[in-house]
């Protein structure tokens, strides 16, 4: 299912969240969302879900506005995976993972057997059946991020929009939920949205980013284009180098301003201020020149 | 990654996922309950054989003779089991209502009288009492502490809206105000009508003494309906535990559920409150007893708290008129005194977190 949002705006009292913003992501394609805090990212998202008021814009699923239908219809066309989903004590995973059935059976009506079948496929394929009977609150985060994936698919909505769906991650469990998103992806024809912080890791999955600053647009386009020093150094104020992978991705490392640590009872003026670390050029192959300059031995920083 | 894409195909058969109310917690509720109503209805001043009672009760069987003599009879048809029919009515209402708030406010402490139903009811029957207003006879004192409770909360829930808020938490604080507003009416016209007090204070403390069957006959509608309403929702209390934006997002219209919940809860409330005063504690008490043993499950919780919640209550009016024979307690005082070191008792032997 192809989403197409235009002019969507948000805002909160006077405040303007989200600023005439315009995107499209076909059918079976993945887009991140990318920008610093505050920039608008996880509201867009929402909006998109149509869980906040858009003060302007329209939202088009094959040619439907989620907003004219009923919260179940929606439910059957997006499904929405918070940041930070609340797990409820004492709730079993098995019991979690159901809720993904909630706008599929009657309002006052019990689930039926196809709904624990789909409940039971969904777990086997994110294998966290043998949490089944575990409450949720004992899960890690790689296991709890699985399992709210399960809740996600049993919703059975072809598009799916993940708000920071690795944050809280460590770099294999992040890995390994984003091929899994990849993975359902291509099985299920899946649109997929996320926010990420990461951005090397979203340039890997994403084929589209837009980047969010101040709640408008300010880059649009495939990784190679988004993922530029001058751009990401502009919106984030951050100082970064920007490799190539070698296989037409991009590698964002950050770079410390300071050229050298200053030790404890050194001179604070030997950590120099590079006014441009990066200034060694744009994009960078891989092997060539080491991409930081500061002491090897910053392992052993206090 | 490969390991987690096997599972599918793999060894792991497909597992149904059944959320149920296991069966065995749902016999021990009933036996619990069972046993209770058998107790009250022999325990008393005149005892009754429990032979005879359980003949008597089942009478309808074949082959089952009564045995019970005339006058016995009528102790148990007349005088013991409306008493106990209202006490399990009332203990159900409370307890599934008070799980039921917990749910929709997703706050632990929320019990049945949030909102303003117990100082709504309260001032109805205060000016009942001392005003002397009976234009409905024995009936005017439930009539009137139940249309205070419903005002109450629907002063409480006007308030809250009109402030703009969506959140619960505006809802509570209007709770408090109203509760407090309404309290204060009554604490005058209390000390205005002070040779009154004694009967007030018999209705705020809970009473279950005077209980008959027309009490049982005014509550059972509205309370029924409360019931049968809240048992029907319970799936969705399990949605709105995950919170407002990702219940919506799963489908749930949770402005509407909440709504119609607090409704029947409230509904339920104030009936039971209506004939049998304020009996605290029960609808704190007996939900989170029954989460610490089965989880925070609304699917297990409802149901076990209404069979449970009129164990109580049966139970604790059984302490209420044999403690202190032949004077009665007042049974919130036996509610709080028992269900507090109850509570406690299964608090510290349970490692389950509570809600």
């Amino acid at each position: 299912m192809a989403l197409d949002a235009r002019g969507i705006t948000v805002r909160y009292g006077p405040v303007t969240i989200v600023d005439d913003v315009d995107l499209a992501v076909p059918a079976g394609g993945w887009l991140g969302l990318l920008g610093p805090n505050g920039a608008g990212k996880t509201t867009l998202l929402r909006a998109l879900a149509g869980l906040v008021e858009r003060a302007a814009g329209s939202v088009d699923l094959d040619g439907v506005d989620p907003r004219t239908l009923p919260r179940r219809e929606v439910a059957h066309h997006v499904a929405f995976v918070d940041q930070r989903p609340v797990l409820p004590p004492g709730m079993t995973v098995g019991e979690y993972v159901l809720l993904g059935r909630t706008a599929h059976v009657p309002l006052l009506a019990m689930e039926r057997p196809e709904d624990l079948q789909i409940v039971a496929e969904a777990m086997d394929r994110l294998d966290v059946t043998r949490f089944a009977e575990r409450d949720v609150l004992t899960l890690s985060g790689g296991e709890a991020q699985r399992v709210v994936l399960a809740r996600a698919i049993t919703q059975q909505a072809p598009v799916l929009l993940l708000d920071e769906p690795t944050s809280s991650l460590d770099l294999g469990h992040q890995q390994q939920v984003l091929e899994l998103v990849d993975e359902l992806r291509r099985e299920r024809g899946l649109t997929v949205v996320t926010t990420m912080h990461d951005l090397t890791v979203v340039g890997q999955f994403a084929f589209d980013l837009v980047l969010l600053a101040g709640g408008r647009v300010v880059a649009h386009g495939p990784p190679a284009t988004v993922l530029d020093r001058d751009v990401l150094a502009e919106h984030y104020g951050a100082s970064v180098q920007v490799l190539d992978d070698g296989c037409g991705g991009r590698i964002v490392v950050p770079l410390r301003r300071h050229a050298n640590l200053v030790r404890p009872g050194q001179d604070a003026a030997a950590g120099d201020v590079v006014a441009d670390p990066a200034a060694a050029g744009d994009v960078v192959a891989p092997g060539a020149a080491p991409v930081t300059s500061h002491d090897e031995s910053a392992g052993g920083q206090p | 990654m490969a390991a987690r894409t096997t599972a599918a195909g793999g060894g792991a058969r497909a597992t149904p996922v059944a959320p149920r109310l296991q069966a065995r917690w749902t016999a021990l509720a009933v036996g619990v309950l069972l046993g209770a109503v058998l107790l009250a209805v022999s325990v008393g001043a005149a005892g009754l054989p429990l032979r005879g009672v359980v003949a008597e009760l089942l009478q309808w069987l074949p082959g089952v003779e009564p045995s019970l003599a005339e006058r016995e009879s009528t102790i148990l048809w007349r005088i013991r089991m409306p008493r106990v029919a209202l006490g399990a009515l009332v203990g159900a209402t409370l307890a599934t209502s008070g799980a039921a708030y917990q749910g929709v406010f997703r706050n632990p402490l929320a019990d049945p009288y949030l909102l303003g139903v117990a100082s709504g009811a309260g001032l109805g029957a205060t000016l009942t009492i001392a005003a002397g207003i009976r234009p409905f006879g024995a009936a005017s004192l439930p009539l009137f502490a139940f249309v205070g409770a419903v005002v109450a909360v629907t002063a409480t829930w006007t308030l809250g809206r009109s402030t703009g808020g969506r959140g619960t938490a505006v809802l509570i604080l209007a709770g408090v105000a109203v509760s407090l507003f309404l309290s204060a009416i009554q604490t005058f016209f209390m000390q205005r009508y002070a040779e009154t007090i004694r009967e007030v204070y018999g209705f705020l403390l809970g009473q279950l003494g005077t209980a008959g069957w027309s009490e049982v006959r005014i509550a059972l509608p509205w309370a029924g309906v409360a019931l049968v309403g809240m048992l029907a929702s319970r799936r969705l209390l399990d949605v709105l535990a995950v919170g407002d934006v990702e219940a919506t997002a799963l489908g749930l219209p949770t402005n509407q559920v909440r709504l119609a919940v607090v409704a029947l809860a409230t509904l339920g409330t104030a009936a039971v409150v209506a004939v049998s005063g304020l009996i605290g504690f029960v609808g704190i008490v007996v939900p989170h007893a029954v989460r610490l043993v089965v989880g925070t499950s609304y699917r297990a919780v409802l149901p076990l708290s209404l069979l449970l919640g009129a164990a109580f209550l049966v139970l604790a009016d059984v302490l209420a008129r044999t403690l202190l024979s032949p004077a009665e307690l007042p049974i919130g005082v036996v509610t709080a005194f028992v269900g507090g070191p109850f509570f406690l008792l299964v608090l510290r032997r349970s490692r389950r977190t509570v809600v």
